[in-house]
């Protein structure tokens, strides 16, 4: 049987165990230069092998030995950079007038008080709203004298208005709640005055600041037939950058106009699929979902 | 290919002498607000087929708007009390399975799908099983005033404006309505809400010689400590009821010519049968409830069943049989007697099943001045999905 340890004859054991320690240095006088570095020497002088050189080539040469630990990042030093890259963070922020969500409500930026929480004060901002929209969808101007055009012929092409509204912002829209899981909030309705990521801030006609869970809710909004625009857009800008601090007389001919009394295009809004922030909308694609039950 | 398994029924038999305190028989028609059939069973009586042909009924129908029709129901429907006159039913559509009743309690009870109950805004309940937790049930009340006191009336809604806009919109998306509705008390009112058309009821009548009549014999049941004496009970009771079935449905097999093919049919009559002549009267139509207990009044106030046409007049053939279908598809099938407020759950469907059966003989013992006992035996079938017993 082949052993490990090397043949084994009746006379002379010869002993090559891998194992074994080299023998030891003793009194002999070891020269080290460049040419001759004393581990190759060394081990190819003590190798019981065949081929030395090559034992040393495979398996010593190049080889890294870890002596001690390594140098590590100290925590402190750690610290510091998360500190810098956190002030950096801030300053852009800042430069771009960013505010966190946890500042805002602490500093009580979207919190209405109750003489503010009044339907007419947003009707401006509704009115504004239906301009955005009439820019946005590019409506066509509203015919001079009676509407004699029948009602097929005056509404645009639905569709092509979908892929829009979906990354409009919807501050400002008079939204309806048609279908949902909870009886109590079909039949709310309200301008828009804050839309969060899962639901819709409303001011209703009643004066009542109400919040509307988008989850398990199908919504009603409305945009106008015709632009709301007047028929030069220039004339406008000029007359807002002239008097920044003036009420701007908005497009509508008389602010007490909702959407509703005008003639307009209602739309469905399924919230469940709409569960997203209005600047995370922007710039997302809408990926089809299951099913649109609720 | 197996043919499906029945659905599971809920058979109960009660058992009583009819007096002057027993509740259960005066009012059992006002139990079950809807009734679309009565029956009539009794052996062949002239006397008594003269006093049934007497007794007509009359319903209307109409198509209208649910808020509609409220408007003009709502003059029937006392302002403070449970109580009304006109009670109504609104038939499923074609394309749509909601439904709804207006019971003698004043109370519209809605049953609608969860599409409608998502858009309808009004709060309700869904139903507890799992197979139709897609029904909710919602209730409101006609009343000027809805006490609020009790655990069931607290979940019931006010005819308010927020209500009537919620059932105005339900009518523009849905529809005109096809409703059928009667009034408790026909006397002084000669003509229906405008536009509707009057229905009379009344009764057919159908005759049968020569077929297999049961002794009826009634007796409380036994105690359970003797098995088998309970066990004749109700295996008594079973053929008798059977029989009752299969008279309303002029089943051949009860005749005593009939010889039918034992490998079709095996049919045994109950025990103590005779041949003899039998009568069965028909009202089909939405039946009120004060009709159908005028109908048991007048049988069990008259002496026709008394005197029977069979051999001799023995007491075993003096019996009358009453059998009602309520409508399968109404909200509320049942009203408890002694908790009117609450409504017991159940599914309104096609298949729904509620049907009562009463079975009544007159012992008159002889030589005892005519004094009479009316025993009676109730058996109430309902299907599944109905929470009237738990």
């Amino acid at each position: 049987m082949a052993s490990p340890f090397g043949s084994m004859t009746g006379d002379d054991f010869i002993v090559s165990d891998i194992y074994t320690d080299l023998p030891p240095i003793d009194n002999q006088r070891v020269k080290l230069s460049s040419s001759t570095p004393f581990t190759p020497t060394y081990v190819k002088g003590n190798v019981r092998s065949t081929d030395p050189a090559q034992i040393y080539a495979s398996r010593i040469r190049g080889r890294q030995l870890l002596l001690e630990n390594p140098a590590r990042e100290s925590k402190a030093k750690r610290e510091r950079e998360e500190k810098r890259e956190k002030r950096r963070a801030e300053k852009a922020n800042k430069a771009a007038r960013v505010i966190s969500s946890r500042a805002a409500g602490s500093s009580g930026l979207w919190r209405l008080d109750r003489e503010e929480t009044k339907f007419s004060l947003f009707l401006p901002l509704h009115s504004l709203w239906l301009g955005y929209m009439s820019e946005l969808l590019a409506l066509p101007p509203a015919p001079s004298g009676s509407i004699t055009q029948p009602v097929a012929d005056a509404v645009p092409s639905a569709p092509a208005m979908h892929a829009k509204l979906v990354k409009a912002d919807f501050h400002g829209s008079l939204v309806t709640v048609r279908q949902s899981k909870n009886p109590c909030l079909v039949g709310l309705s309200g301008v828009v005055v804050h839309e969060t990521e899962n639901t819709f801030k409303v001011v209703t006609k009643k004066d009542q600041l109400k919040l509307i869970p988008k989850q398990n809710a199908i919504f009603a909004f409305s945009v106008p037939l015709y632009s709301t625009n007047p028929p030069s857009s220039s004339n406008l800008r000029t007359t807002i950058l002239n008097a920044p601090g003036s009420a701007t007389p908005l497009t509508s001919p008389d602010n007490a106009q909702t959407v509703l009394d005008l003639p307009h295009i209602e739309f469905e809004l399924h919230g469940n699929q709409f569960c997203f922030r209005a600047a995370e909308r922007s710039n997302r694609k809408f990926k089809h979902k299951e099913t649109i039950e609720l | 290919m197996d043919a499906p398994p029945p659905t599971p029924r809920h058979t109960r038999l009660s058992t009583g002498t009819y007096g002057p305190n027993d509740t259960k028989l005066q009012q059992l028609a006002s139990t079950h607000p809807f009734t679309q059939q009565l029956d009539v069973v009794f052996p062949s009586s002239a006397t008594l087929e003269s006093v049934l042909q007497r007794s007509e009924s009359e319903y209307w129908a109409c198509k209208s708007s649910l808020s509609a029709f409220l408007e003009s129901a709502k003059a029937f429907v006392s302002r403070y009390a449970m109580d009304s006159i006109i009670t109504a039913l609104g038939m499923p559509g074609p394309d749509s399975e909601d439904v709804w009743s207006l019971d003698t309690r004043g109370l519209l009870t809605l049953a609608v799908t969860k599409d409608t109950y998502e858009r309808l805004g009004l709060v309700g309940q869904r139903m507890p099983w799992k197979a139709c937790d897609d029904t909710f049930i919602i209730h409101i009340s006609l009343h000027e005033e809805v006490p609020h006191d009790t655990k069931p009336t607290k979940k019931w809604h006010r005819l308010g404006s927020k209500q009537k806009d919620a059932l105005r919109a339900w009518d523009a998306r849905r529809g005109p309505w096809h409703i059928m509705y009667n009034y408790q008390n026909q006397a002084h009112i000669a003509t229906g809400i405008e536009g509707s058309a009057a229905r009379g009821v009344k009764p057919s009548m159908r005759k049968a010689a020569g077929i297999h009549v049961p002794g009826v014999r009634l007796r409380p049941r036994p105690h359970e400590d003797e098995p088998d004496a309970v066990d004749d009970w109700d295996e008594y009771m079973s053929s008798l009821f059977e029989w009752v079935g299969m008279v309303c449905m002029g089943a051949q097999r009860l005749e005593a010519s009939d010889r039918a093919d034992p490998y079709l049919a095996v049919y045994t009559p109950p025990a103590g049968s005779h041949v003899g002549n039998i009568t069965h009267m028909r009202w089909t139509g939405l039946l009120p409830p004060a009709f159908v207990q005028s109908v048991i009044d007048a049988t069990i106030n008259d002496d026709g069943w008394h005197n029977s046409d069979a051999p001799g007049g023995s007491p075993a053939s003096r019996f009358v049989a009453f059998t009602g279908h309520g409508v399968p598809t109404t909200p509320v099938a049942y009203l408890p007697l002694r908790d009117v407020m609450s409504t017991p759950i159940r599914a309104p469907r096609a298949e729904s099943e509620d049907t009562w059966s009463l079975i009544m003989t007159n012992d008159r013992e002889p030589g005892l001045n005519g004094s009479t006992s009316v025993e009676w035996v109730l058996a109430e079938s309902i299907g599944q999905w109905d929470s009237r017993w738990g």
